[in-house]
This record gives C-alpha cells, structure tokens and sequence, in this order.
C-alpha cells in the first residue's frame, strides 16, 4: 500500500481521532454489518437504518468520553441492540403507519439468496418471543459469547441459555414439520 | 414450559444442524441488506446541536476525510466475515433538505466488500427523516429530495368487483424518482395480475414532489374524469395515496393537485386538501399472494401477507376443471396486524388456481370475502 494516496490530516492512531473522523472511519467499516444485524433484530430494512443511524449519532456525541476507544465497536453493536428493542416495544403502535405492510420488496437479489431452507428458519425465527431472537442472532450471527450477551440484555447467563434453547427447539421443530410436509 | 429442564452445558454450535442452517438463513438476510448512505447525516444529526451558521463547511470538512487502506479500523476491532478494509471517501454532498434542486441521493457508498446492486441502495435518509427538526439553514421552500433508482417500484391496485387494495411490485421505467414512476405506473393501470383494476387513466406527466412534509402529486385532469360511486371513488384515492407513500417510503399526507389547483374532483367527488393513508384494515385485501414458486416439482410453495380473525386465512387450490383439490387454513396476522404467511402444497402435475382469504365467519351474513388469486402450473 503505497503512501501517496494517504490524506496527511489523518492519524494512523485512533486515539488521535477526533468524533467526526472516528464516525466516518467506523462507518465505513460497520454501517453495512450493523444494518444486517439490525436488520435481524427489527426485520425491516427502515427501521434497520435508523436504528443504526442513531448508534452513530450516540456514539459521535459520546466519542470523547469513551474510555477506551477501542470499545466503539461495542457501544455501536450495543447501541443497536438497545435501539432495536425500542423498535419492537413501539411496531404496535408504528404497524399501523409504516408504509409498507410486508417485508422488504421482494427483489430479485433477495428471493435469490433466500432458498426455501432459509425461508422456513427465517420465518420461525420471526415468530419466536423477541428475547429468545435477540439471544439467537446475537449469539449465531452477531457470535457474542454468552457473557456478552447476558451483559448486553441485561439478563443473567442462565436466562441466556434458557432463551438460546426453547429458540432452537422451536426452530428445529418448525423445519422437521416442512420437512414432514415435503 | 415446565417440561423443558434448561441443559447446562454451553450451547450447541455448528455441529449442531439447526444452528448451521440458522447461521446460513441469518448471514443470507443480513448479506441482502442494501442500506442506502447515511453518513451525511449522521455528520449532520451529530452537529446539528453545537452550530449554526458554519453547519455546511463543518459537514463537509469532515466528510471529505479520505482513508486510504483501514488498517487503522482494523485495530479497532474484530475482523469479521463482514468487515470491509478498503474505505472510500465519504460523500460530502449536503443533505437534500436544503438544497432547492434536489440533488439525486449521491452514492459513494461506504465500498462493502460484496458487490450491491447499485439501484437499490437509494433509500436515502432524505426520504424517511423528513425535515430534520435541526435543519442549520432556514430555507423556506423545504423541497425535499425523494428516493429513487428502486429497481422496481410498489404499485397499488383494487380487486376485481371490490374496493379493497391488492399490492403489485412493477419494473416503472421512465425516469424521476421512485414515487413518480410508481405514479405513473398505477395511473397506467396495467396490474400483471387479471384480477386487479385500476379506475384511474394514464398520465406521463404526473409527478409526485415532497414539500413541506407533503407528498405533492400532480395530475391531469383526464386521469380522473370517470364518474363513480363514493365509496369507489374514496378507495380510488387511497389507491394512490397508499402508492406514493409506499414508494417515498414515507407515511406523509398526500396532497392531490389538478392542474395546479387544489382540493380538486376526482371521479366526480370532491377530495380533501390533504389525504392520508386509511389504516391497512380498513382497506387493504385481507390476504395478499406475493410469490408463489414451483420451483421444485410436485408442489407449489405460496407466500403472502395477510390478516384474519384470530390470524387465520384459508387457501384453497383448484384444479383446471375447476374441482377444489386442497384446502386448508393458513396462520397470518390477527387483530387488524398483516403478517407474512406461507404454505407448501403437494399436488401432482397440473395447472391450478390458488386462492387465499379470509376465512367467511359470519355464516353468509357479511359481504362477500376477498379472495387473492393466482394461477400456477405445478411440474
């Protein structure tokens, strides 16, 4: 990597960086991950934004006071955890304004990569109790341990296996019935 | 569930089946997110609370930081199978909001890994935050800038014989942004399914513009010259009105114009200043069919949304003489909430009609249901 293309103003040391610099390198970086993982926890690509959206606001507005600024990824991923359970407590009220009732517009791209495997498992994760799908993506998505994730829910490390569990049984018994249909 | 002792032991990972075939379903969600850009308002939203006047250079001069090789962001974090190196200038384009041209959302988008299709990475923070509260710049024509490049765009149409909406995803061509193809497309009333009409005529220069948190939408006297009955009239309008906030993306009120006029008649009835969307309940079909696939042979897999009492619809299948060949129920939304629904029926080889609504409780008394059709030729 040659060094002529590298601007002169940003430091290699992100300690060194300023909110706005930390905000533009870290989206660059995360902004399309975290919407993906938004986008699981929320299931809708609009709220999915702005959840994101805000965790880089927060964090903007945080960026001086982080203690240790190699966290960021953290409080980002946080942040979003924590605003995609607002998202939820509030969709009764915000399903009857959101534009669009169904999902995503089926594009091509999308109805390609989703198979009828991933169909069936997608679904009966939708359906699960939001806390047993929060446990579910943060744990084989967002790959948190599952200290993190009781820490990140507020909850204890049993309650996250309790959660991780009757999720998994669920889904397990939702893809067996198709099978048993096919 | 008291029957279900919690095993102890740490969670089961990828020698497990149904976590495999979870992490694979989640990453291909995830991996078909196309977010559109937001940096620039993220830049604007962060500032918005400390300036005032110098809001546009600061923006800028932030944005306009260019990174070259992230091996600086790597140090921040974990790598992961998502993670892109390589970052890309940020765009430095000042929000929509306050620009009186609107500028088309501009896309240096943050460089991910995987190749995005490009169009529909367009729905831009313009369209679903209107107006930030914050905006550094009073400009009193608050013309905002309204998504576009959508590879297809959402079109609204009314069933055969009833008032009640259906909902088609149409390739608009033509140029504008994505309410105004979607406009014009449902003004051009070819719905892809024979069931669905459409009472209003075709307008190419009808156009749809955000002003003021209004969605603005221009018509020709023509498009709307037939005169109908109130209630067809009323759904009519809501046919529109549903189309263009689906396609800004945004639940705002609809002001209809006429030749520039206002609070103009349409299908020989006077329409309000302003119109918002009727709730879903009210006058969107129970049951929609958004896909059905016979992809693989001896069966049809159909998908829908829907709502019906206590979340059950019925599907039926018929065969080409016209013989019911299955029936069944099908779980969706209750309470007036749509939700997806999906159905996997087995059937030999044939051409069939596959019907879903919502399921006739009243023995007879109520109208008629609205069935959502569709044909297909199972291999």
């Amino acid at each position: 990597m040659s060094d002529s293309g590298r601007p002169p103003a940003l430091s290699e040391d992100p300690h060194a960086w300023d909110a706005d610099t930390a905000v533009t390198v870290l989206y660059a970086a995360h902004w399309r991950r975290l919407v993906g993982l938004a986008l699981l926890l929320v299931k809708d690509g609009a709220s999915a934004e702005e959840v994101v959206q805000d965790a880089f606001v927060a964090l903007h507005r945080r960026w001086g006071r982080l203690d240790d600024q190699a966290s960021a990824v953290a409080y980002l991923r946080q942040s979003v955890v924590n605003g995609a359970r607002d998202v939820l407590r509030h969709r009764e009220v915000e399903d009857r304004r959101r534009p669009l009732p169904d999902p995503e517009p089926e594009g091509p791209e999308e109805r390609a990569v989703r198979s009828a495997e991933h169909r069936t498992v997608l679904a009966a994760l939708d359906a699960l109790p939001s806390r047993q799908r929060e446990v579910l993506v943060l744990r084989y998505h967002g790959d948190l341990s599952e200290q993190d994730i009781a820490e990140s829910l507020g909850i204890s490390r049993g309650a996250v296996k309790t959660h991780a569990h009757r999720g998994l049984a669920a889904l397990r018994a939702a893809v067996q019935t198709t099978e048993e249909h096919s | 569930m008291s029957d279900d002792p919690t095993p102890t032991g740490p969670l089961p990972d990828d020698e497990d089946a149904t976590v495999r075939s979870l992490r694979r379903a989640m990453a291909a969600r995830a991996d078909a997110a196309t977010p559109g850009d937001r940096l620039a308002q993220i830049h604007h939203r962060a500032h918005a609370r400390r300036r005032a006047t110098r809001a546009w250079t600061a923006v800028a001069a932030a944005a306009a930081v260019v990174v070259v090789g992230g091996g600086t962001a790597l140090a921040l974090t974990r790598p992961g199978p998502g993670d892109t190196v390589r970052l890309t200038a940020a765009s430095a384009a000042p929000s929509p909001a306050a620009s009186t041209t609107p500028p088309p959302p501009t896309a240096p988008a943050p460089a991910p890994s995987t190749a995005v299709p490009a169009p529909a990475a367009t729905r831009t923070a313009a369209a679903t935050t209107p107006a930030p509260a914050t905006s550094p710049v009073s400009s009193p024509a608050a013309t905002s800038a309204l998504p576009s490049g959508a590879a297809t765009v959402p079109v609204y149409f009314l069933g055969e014989g009833t008032t009640k909406l259906f909902r088609e995803f149409a390739r608009a061509g033509g140029t504008g942004d994505d309410a105004t193809r979607a406009l014009r497309a449902m003004l051009a009333g070819a719905a892809q399914d024979p069931d669905y009409t459409s009472p209003w005529s075709a307008d190419d220069a009808a156009r749809v513009t955000a002003q003021d948190g209004v969605l603005v939408v221009d018509l020709d006297g023509s498009a709307a010259a037939t005169p109908l009955s109130s209630a067809r009239a009323a759904a009519a309008v809501q046919q529109l009105v549903y189309t263009v906030t689906a396609a800004a993306g945004d639940d705002l009120p609809v002001e209809i114009r006429v030749g520039a006029a206002a609070q103009p008649t349409l299908f020989g009835h006077a329409v309000a200043r302003t119109v918002s969307r009727a709730p879903q309940a009210d006058v969107q079909a129970p049951a929609w069919i958004t896909s059905t696939s016979t992809a693989t042979p001896g069966r049809v897999v159909v998908e829908g949304v829907g709502t019906g009492f206590e979340g059950t619809l019925l599907y039926t299948v018929t065969d080409a003489s016209g013989a019911e060949v299955a029936r069944d129920a099908v779980q969706a939304g209750a309470g007036g909430r749509f939700a997806e629904f999906s159905v996997t029926v087995p059937l030999p080889a044939g051409t069939y009609t596959v019907a879903v609504q919502a399921p006739d409780e009243s023995g007879g008394e109520a109208a008629a249901p609205v069935p959502d059709t569709k044909t297909v030729t199972v291999r």
